[in-house]
């Protein structure tokens, strides 16, 4: 998904960059009132997965494979401040680092990568708790399905971008019939490892989850609670 | 159950993720993703332009000076381009043809 320079005209990229900016700045303030003991390491724990697991593309048709975005895992995580801060922070490494993603493309691909997906995959996933019984079950059924729409959200909003300020002479109507189709079959793979993520992280503790946090955790007899330290 | 410490899920998470790029890289798909899929197919893949750092020393996920492909590519866990465009690619050195 990661936007090479070139693909959208410099108008579409000094635009996406303004609103990236604008984006990472309110949740970087956001982030910083809710900053917790917790929420820093997990925060970082969640940055170095999303950048190791981008790194696995799956096969998803003849001669296609797809890759984890991570803006909607990291979101339900961490919530919507710090995850979406702690993907733009992989897609600046890989900008600057690994020559992934185009330089003047980074603002294209903060929107398209961490906070389109981030923040809607997080709003569909708060949208579907709310209609579920409040169970672990559930929050891994709506990781999958937010997860899932959330890749095409961002890949039917790359088409926008193209749209607007695209380079190519393809006409909008078959680049969005394309760009829709295979990335339904992309964010199976999203829902899936984002699923199996937040539920293994659910299973031993919930309260460590952004989107899980009214879960309790099973009643534990341990030091803290010897000590009288309530720990949530 | 005992409930896990903060620590224990934080160096575990770390171990896991570090476990998938080192091992599990290799045998991801070297076929380009479902943008560049989309641009190749409907021909304006070429409007991409050469990354402004694509002769840095970790460049396409390789490590500069490291001519062992499989070294290079596992010391970052992942395997260099082909293309101006990225190809995230582990399976690949693994083929005959590859560059």
């Amino acid at each position: 998904m990661h936007v090479p320079d070139g693909f959208l005209n410099a108008g579409v990229s000094v635009a996406t960059g303004v609103v990236s900016a604008g984006g990472i700045g309110f949740s970087l303030v956001r982030a910083k009132e809710s900053l917790s003991d917790r929420l820093a390491p997990m925060a970082g724990l969640v940055a170095a997965f999303v950048f190791a697991v981008q790194m696995l593309n799956f096969p998803v048709a003849a001669g296609t494979s797809g890759h984890l975005l991570g803006g909607a895992l990291a979101c339900i995580m961490v919530g919507p401040w710090a995850g979406t801060i702690a993907v733009a922070i992989v897609l600046v490494v890989q900008a600057l680092l690994f020559a992934d993603g185009g330089l003047t493309a980074l603002g294209t691909n903060v929107l398209l990568i961490s906070i389109i997906p981030g923040w809607g995959g997080l709003a569909i996933f708060l949208g579907l708790r709310k209609l579920l019984p409040s169970n672990r079950g559930s929050v891994v059924a709506a990781s999958f399905v937010a997860a899932l729409l959330s890749v095409v959200i961002a890949a039917f909003a790359f088409v926008v971008l193209y749209a607007v300020g695209g380079t190519g002479n393809a006409p909008v109507s078959t680049v969005l019939a394309a760009m829709l189709s295979v990335h339904v079959l992309v964010g199976l793979g999203e829902g899936l490892i984002t699923a199996l993520t937040v539920g293994a992280v659910v299973s031993v503790r919930p309260d460590l989850v952004y989107g899980a946090q009214d879960l309790v955790p099973d009643l534990a007899i341990g030091p803290d609670v010897r000590r009288g330290v309530v720990t949530r | 159950m005992t409930r896990k410490g903060l620590t224990a899920v934080v160096v575990g998470g770390l171990i896991v993720a570090g476990g998938l790029a080192f091992f599990i890289s290799p045998l991801a798909s070297s076929s380009p993703d479902g943008l560049e899929r989309v641009a190749t197919d409907e021909g304006f893949i070429d409007t991409a332009q050469d990354h402004d750092l694509a002769d840095g020393p970790l460049a396409d996920y390789g490590v500069q000076g490291v001519d062992d492909e499989s070294l290079s590519t596992g010391l970052v866990g992942h395997h260099r381009r082909r293309d101006h465009v990225r190809h995230r690619a582990g399976a690949l050195r693994h083929l005959p043809l590859a560059p």
